[in-house]
């Protein structure tokens, strides 16, 4: 590697630039959550001030915050799970078998994803009614499967292909059943993988907030749902309290998402690319 | 190919078809036909009402600014923090761990945080542009900027996506080729535009088109700091097919609008599942 030291300087002084404006607005939401209701509407802003951890005991200790963290905990993992058991073997059929129609039922999948997810809310929500599915975590866990399926297919069909198919040809040969060799040679083998697949979908459930705003109300509440609406009333907004249940509910991920890093363009790219 | 018995590959994909049939399939026929079916049968009507809508060619055009704008920024953007790490050794992988941070953000929060910090009389923008003497826009809640911020609020979310893609794009690419061009004496620039970008055209294609899908059904970041306001100034199709749903209780006019993000999405869905699928098989 041999770039002029201008190119570098130039490279870095971006790369610290767009850092800073990346970080911005994390490091005030650190800043405003330390803050007393006082500070956090001072103008002009307060850079420094004595800081105080009263907004996070004040969110932790709020039945509300509670219960949307255990709603939005229940239904992402519900629905990732729901995902892996239906989408993994799925993925599989589509490495591994030449069934007729499988690349175009994947497409389909993937339309999933890149639907406006308002063109099918409406209907959604009458079939919900009848169902008696609205407001319930059952239901939006139902329609959070639709959210993280094309993920899990695709990404899992990538992790998939990598496998050795021979070692599964072996097992054939020696007489083990489809289901055997799906369930005891390809799942362990895909395991680091599945992993990696469930970890990034339940990142796209936990901060999914279409279908939460429209499938449920009052009963269900996720995070993403009560953010929008618990600390933002109409004549004040509480940007103390805010800030600490934001960084309380975006931590975990974060720190899902660095530990990820090495897989996270395979997630990203639903596995186009790796 | 294994998996030779049929049976026990159409038992493996049938709970995935039936769940696309109840959760995707199905509704969109409902939608399909509360767009096209009126009191009288067959009909256009409900294209008629979305069209009269006041301000639709107002949300027509901001949706169009508002998808083209955030993807190129972030596009761009994201390829500039890419690139710029090609020159560095020392910090890479914290840099390139910082850049991904918003990825993780829920929108929701990102969206209100920056309300916070644009707040015309309060927020921390506008205090640190008076300092320079500048006096600070309304933002979100100005008409003429409304749409400008939820687009910089966008472009900060999804930078981060596009900038992780092109940067694995990067690093992927293959040294013994790059070494060549530079003993050959390709300067940077050469490097860049003659071998680089040629050979990261379908990671920056998958990557736009990625992009451009998110830009263009982007509802979070709006809903959450302006909901389509002030008037309509940063109401997109997407915004504008909510409200009609679940404000006016017009479900046929949000069901036309529906069709018309269907047919966009159908049209660039295309090339994904191409770009997908070769290079998987």
């Amino acid at each position: 590697m041999k770039y002029s030291p201008l190119a570098r300087l130039v490279a870095y002084t971006w790369l610290i630039v767009g850092n800073l404006i990346i970080l911005a607005p994390i490091g005030w939401m650190i800043l405003q959550s330390l803050k007393g209701k006082i500070d956090t509407i001072a103008f002009p802003p307060k850079f420094i001030f004595s800081p105080t951890l009263v907004n996070f005991y004040d969110v932790l200790a709020s039945q509300g915050f509670r219960q949307a963290m255990l709603d939005s905990t229940l239904i992402a993992s519900g629905s990732v799970l729901i995902g892996m058991v239906v989408g993994v073997p799925f993925a599989y059929v589509l490495s591994r078998s030449s069934m007729p129609g499988r690349f175009e039922l994947a497409e389909f999948i993937l339309s999933t994803k890149m639907l406006p997810a308002i063109v099918v809310v409406v209907p959604l929500l009458q079939i919900y009614k009848s169902l008696g599915l609205l407001d319930t975590r059952l239901g939006l866990v139902i329609a959070h499967v639709l959210v993280v399926l094309a993920l899990i297919v695709w990404v899992t069909r990538s992790f998939i292909d990598a496998l050795p198919v021979e070692i599964e040809e072996a097992a054939y040969v020696d007489g083990a059943s489809g289901l055997r060799t799906l369930l005891q040679i390809v799942l362990p083998s895909a395991a680091p993988g599945l992993v990696t697949v469930a970890a990034l979908a339940f990142i796209l459930s936990w901060n999914e907030l279409f279908f939460s705003i429209t499938l449920t109300g009052t009963q269900v509440r996720t995070l993403p749902v009560y953010m929008g609406t618990e600390y933002v009333g109409f004549l004040a907004v509480d940007w103390g309290r805010l800030s600490a249940a934001g960084l309380l509910a975006t931590l975990p991920v974060v720190i899902l998402v660095l530990v990820l890093q090495k897989y996270l363009v395979r997630g990203l790219s639903l596995g186009a690319l790796r | 190919m294994l998996l030779r018995n049929p049976k026990f590959a159409y038992a493996l994909t049938l709970p995935v078809t039936i769940i696309l049939l109840a959760l995707l399939i199905y509704p969109l026929f409902v939608t399909l036909k509360s767009a096209f079916w009126g009191d009288n049968g067959l009909t256009l009507s409900h294209f008629a009402d979305m069209v009269a809508i006041d301000g639709f060619w107002t949300v027509c055009r901001n949706t169009i600014v508002f998808t083209a704008g955030s993807t190129l920024a972030s596009m761009f953007l994201g390829f500039l923090f890419a690139y710029s790490l090609e020159f560095v050794t020392l910090g890479r992988r914290f840099f390139a761990s910082i850049l991904i941070i918003p990825l993780a953000m829920m929108p929701v929060i990102s969206s209100l945080t920056f309300n916070m910090m644009m707040n015309p009389a309060l927020g921390v923008v506008n205090a640190l542009l008076k300092e320079v003497g500048i006096r600070g826009p309304l933002w979100a809640t100005g008409t003429p900027t409304a749409l400008l911020t939820v687009m910089m609020v966008d472009v900060w979310q999804w930078t981060p996506f596009c900038f992780a893609i092109l940067h694995a794009g990067f690093r992927s690419l293959p040294s013994d080729v790059m070494e060549a061009a530079r003993i050959d004496g390709a300067n940077t620039r050469q490097e860049l535009f003659k071998i680089s970008l040629p050979l990261l055209r379908n990671v920056l294609l998958v990557t736009l088109v990625f992009r451009f899908m998110e830009a263009f059904k982007t509802f979070d970041v709006i809903y959450v700091m302006t909901q389509g306001g002030p008037g309509r100034a940063s109401e997109t199709m997407v915004i504008r097919a909510y409200k009609e749903a679940f404000q006016f209780f017009k479900p046929e006019t949000a069901a036309a609008i529906g069709v018309v993000l269907l047919v966009v999405t159908l049209i660039s869905t295309r090339p994904i599942g191409r770009a997908l699928l070769k290079a998987t098989t």
